[in-house]
């Protein structure tokens, strides 16, 4: 079957694919292979073990296999998911727990299972399949508009969010409460009660603060508000990749600049939540409104797609998605500029991290389905 | 259902953020955080200086700066290394105890660096890399190095830990030897680890200039040898020498014993660094008496031939008593210089009166700094004009009631030298630019010091009368036993008592001296020794004066001067 493609989905491939480009060059530019590659003879089981487990290379990889799954899910017809939405839930909720109850801690975090060179993080692929859920289970709702009818979509969204806490994953979890929110808003839910149940857990926020955040969560939130005076690593990231985007100026230091030791040096993990610092210290100005602009086109692309969604599963899936890495997309700069405190959310196509690639590329590739297949809508009540 | 494209507004306003304040920080902000971005990622490190050489008249090295390793530790890494830390002290030789000491405070304080020992020798250096102690690191530096030892030690001065000059010439041409300073940029990567950068980013430092003194060392080293004999015969507290060109004011030698070693400045006590030719003043004693004299002669109140009745060695000015060494009688105003006559200069000075003699006084440059510019020069002291009586004419005439120090002393001697001139007395010859690759030795880059704007004060025929009456001295007077065969010296002795801490004169201490110059009808050199408090002997004559005879013949003989004999026989001058 030859796939029709519209402009929307060829504008979405496109700013797609450039942001994963970006991602790539940018990790490039700051890490050069380990000399130790050097030594080994060229195509010997070493070299290439050293080589596969250098992060650009990597992310290299999990670009070009991400890019071939996302072709194969454009064949498929995303409604067939309406009826594995429940099974994907419960698989993926499933690991959770057993990472959460049995997972070896890594960087602080119970977050991966480890695959031999891999590491697999359940939690990207939790968010999407409880879109699926939540969509699933929206789509053929009634009683939407009132309290008891949020019952349910707040337990399937709360349940993997408490389990990503757990892990805990603060940044990852809080993500699903404006996925959950805006799907509940497009399914029809009173803006009314929306707002209370916001007003609620604005209010809950203290007792979160004192009652259930780690020690170094509340650190963060105090370096959020007060960098200069807080002497901790996280003030040093946060001061460090303010002044790495700051010195980029106009129109950036360069990719390939002759002094080698620029100051995202001084930015933990830059080639991961910290990439736009890279971005803006190479690529100045014009590079980060450039990268702005391409996440720009693809939510309102998407949300263009969502509008003309006539069905309300792909309607709902897609508004999901989107304000799943709108969301992941804005916090992610706002706090590598000082706007956001710092949780641990990449930034999705750009940052390393194939399990986040996979699961952007998978959610993208439901996004163009839906945009292909255009089911005839059968909705109960009228746009 | 509702549509989702109520929910752009949202996001556009979210993107209408980020890219306000990615304006706010990437441009207009942007100055600020390059500045910071510079401070963070580079440490800017000074490159000291090679400080200027110091050379003698002829280019010989008295003072030079070498890299040398200096030993630091990362008190960090070695606190807890008992052992190593002992190991390391024995080799450097400090003291163990103290070293662990220092280096578990440092530390606590959580310093990353701690000097163990500042310049050490290249031996000990290289001993110590041997060892491989890790947290041991080593940084070159500059040392001093003065390659002949203690000579003219206290002229030259030192330099301290740091390398800042304490005293002498060092300090005097400080301005011209220290250089410039460069510096350097070193990276530092997110640890704070420093390191240089690929490309060398600074300025190098500029050494600093060459000074090259009017010393010349073999001089130096004949006056030094002449001291050091008389503080082997004499064991005086101090022994000073000096030989000056009357005719340019230069200081062909400038020593003092007991010998001071700069390379080894720690050793010596407070006095022996001192060059106490300069800092310290004191009553001259006899060999004031030609100055006096020579307002006599000026103001034509007597002639050299003119007798003066000494008294037979005992005379009293108002409630005091005045002596002379042994009881004289009738003596010429000639006489009176050459058989140092205290009683004689004591009439002389009371009919020439207070005003005159003070006059005369500052006239030969006394109260007032030499001009030598070397650093604790004691002016000396003159009672003030409104506080003269006759005893103090009396005393002043003899020497006494005033001091001065040696330069000042030689200084205005040259003039009886050199036509009547008060020359400005030198230790700097010339102070020339290091040369280098872009900057070739040539002239332009060197400035002389050359004698300027001599004072006339004396006129020429008064000058040769003193110049005659200081023959006589050497001739038939109380240097008679130091004359010397080979050139014809003139000059003056000086025994001069030393003040008691009460203020009286003492009886057993006394300041012993005698200057003269050469040759007389041509002087080329003016030599000064002074012998505070010599034991077993104490006249001038006797602990000075064949010291200084001996300076003169060997110094006279290394310049060439033709010795006299073989004018003599031509032009009868001398006897």
């Amino acid at each position: 079957m030859k796939v029709q493609l519209t402009t929307e989905n060829r504008i979405l491939i496109f700013t797609m694919l450039c942001l994963v480009a970006i991602g790539i060059v940018s990790m490039w530019s700051i890490m050069s292979l380990p000399a130790s590659v050097y030594e080994q003879p060229l195509l010997s089981t070493a070299s290439i073990v050293k080589l596969l487990s250098f992060q650009p290379i990597k992310q290299t990889i999990f670009a070009i296999g991400g890019f071939l799954l996302f072709i194969l899910l454009l064949r498929m017809n995303y409604y067939k998911l309406k009826d594995y939405s429940f099974i994907f839930y419960l698989i993926i909720l499933g690991l959770l727990v057993v990472l959460v109850g049995w997972g070896r801690i890594s960087r602080g975090t119970r977050a991966w299972f480890s695959l031999g060179p891999f590491a697999l993080q359940p939690s990207e692929f939790m968010k999407i399949a409880t879109t699926l859920m939540l969509a699933r289970w929206m789509m053929h709702q009634t009683n939407i508009s009132s309290i008891t009818g949020m019952i349910v979509p707040f337990i399937i969204a709360t349940v993997p969010m408490g389990l990503v806490m757990l892990q805990p994953d603060l940044g990852s979890a809080l993500v699903f409460l404006p996925m959950l929110f805006v799907m509940l808003f497009v399914a029809g839910a009173r803006v009314k009660y929306l707002a209370i149940t916001a007003v609620l857990i604005a209010l809950s926020l203290p007792v979160a603060y004192f009652g259930m955040l780690k020690d170094y969560q509340r650190m963060r939130l105090q370096v959020f508000i007060n960098p200069d005076k807080s002497p901790t690593a996280d003030a040093y990231q946060l001061i460090s990749s303010k002044i790495a985007v700051g010195t980029g100026g106009v129109l950036g230091r360069g990719l390939v600049t002759t002094d080698e030791y620029t100051p995202t040096v001084f930015v933990p993990e830059r080639h991961n939540d910290f990439i736009f610092t890279i971005i803006g210290e190479k690529g100045g100005f014009l590079g980060t409104t450039a990268v702005l602009l391409l996440y720009f086109a693809l939510f309102i692309t998407a949300l263009f797609i969502a509008t003309t969604t006539r069905e309300p599963f792909g309607r709902l899936i897609v508004s999901g998605l989107v304000t799943l890495m709108a969301v992941q997309v804005f916090i992610n700069i706002a706090m590598t500029i000082g706007l956001a405190p710092i949780t641990g959310i990449t930034l999705p196509l750009i940052s390393y991290g194939g399990s986040s690639l996979l699961a952007t590329f998978i959610a993208l590739a439901l996004i163009n389905n839906i945009r292909i297949k255009q089911i005839p809508s059968f909705a109960v009540r009228d746009f | 259902m509702r549509s989702p494209n109520r929910y752009i507004g949202v996001v556009i306003l979210a993107f209408l953020v980020l890219i306000y304040r990615l304006f706010n920080i990437q441009i207009s902000r942007h100055s600020e955080y390059e500045a910071i971005r510079f401070s963070q990622a580079y440490l800017k490190v000074e490159i000291p200086p090679e400080k200027g050489m110091v050379f003698d008249r002829n280019g010989e090295v008295l003072a030079l700066s070498k890299l040398v390793e200096s030993v630091y530790v990362s008190p960090d890494k070695l606190k807890d290394r008992t052992d190593d830390i002992k190991r390391l002290c024995r080799v450097l030789g400090i003291d163990a105890n103290d070293t662990a000491k220092r280096i578990k405070e440092s530390a606590e304080n959580n310093r990353q660096f701690l000097w163990v020992k500042r310049r050490v020798d290249d031996d000990t250096a290289r001993k110590v890399k041997e060892m491989k102690i890790s947290g041991v690191g080593f940084k070159k530096e500059y040392k001093r190095f003065y390659p002949n030892g203690g000579l003219a030690g206290q002229l030259i001065g030192f330099r301290g830990v740091d390398e800042q000059p304490l005293g002498g010439v060092e300090l005097l041409c400080e301005d011209s030897l220290k250089g410039e300073p460069g510096y350097q940029y070193l990276q530092r990567d997110a640890r704070q680890k420093h390191f240089t950068p690929p490309e060398a980013v600074g300025q190098p430092s500029k050494p600093g200039k060459n000074v090259y003194l009017t010393i010349d060392v073999v001089v130096q080293y004949t006056v030094e040898n002449a001291l050091e004999e008389v503080a082997k015969k004499y064991k005086p507290r101090w022994a000073g020498g000096m030989v000056l060109a009357p005719k340019t004011g230069e200081i062909l030698a400038m020593a003092n014993v007991p010998r001071f070693d700069p390379n080894q400045y720690q050793q010596y006590s407070d006095e022996v660094k001192r060059n106490r030719l300069v800092t310290d003043s004191y009553e001259p004693g006899s060999v004031f008496k030609p100055f006096v004299m020579s307002a006599v002669l000026e103001q034509h109140l007597f002639r050299p031939d003119d007798r003066f009745f000494c008294e037979n060695g005992s005379f009293k000015v108002g409630r005091r008593t005045i002596r002379d060494h042994k009881p004289l009688g009738w003596l010429t105003l000639s006489e009176v210089l050459s058989k140092s006559s205290n009683i004689g200069m004591s009439k002389v000075g009371l009919s020439l009166g207070k005003e005159n003699i003070y006059d005369c006084v500052k006239k030969f440059g006394f109260g007032e700094y030499s001009g030598i510019g070397l650093s604790g020069e004691h002016r000396g002291l003159i009672t003030p004009r409104s506080r003269w009586n006759d005893y103090t004419v009396a005393s002043v005439s003899m020497g006494h009631e005033i001091s001065v120090n040696s330069v000042q002393l030689t200084r205005a001697y040259a003039s009886f030298a050199n036509g009547g001139n008060l020359v400005k007395p030198q230790v700097i010859m010339k102070i020339a630019e290091r040369p280098s690759a872009e900057k070739p030795a040539d002239e332009s880059g060197i400035k002389y010091f050359r004698t300027e704007n001599t004072a006339h004060i004396l006129s020429s025929d008064i000058e040769y009368q003193i110049r005659l009456m200081l023959r006589e001295v050497v001739l038939s007077g109380t240097a008679a036993s130091a004359n010397l065969k080979s050139y014809a010296m003139a000059g003056k002795t000086g025994t001069a008592q030393k003040v008691n801490p009460d203020g009286t004169y003492s009886h057993d201490k006394y300041l012993s001296s005698f200057i003269a110059f050469a040759p007389v009808d041509n002087p080329e050199i003016l030599v000064l020794v002074v012998v505070d408090e010599p034991k077993g002997g104490y006249y001038g004559s006797e602990v000075a004066a064949p010291y200084v005879a001996k300076i003169i013949g060997k110094t006279l003989k290394y310049f060439r001067v033709a010795p006299r004999e073989n004018l003599s026989r031509i032009s009868g001058i001398g006897h």
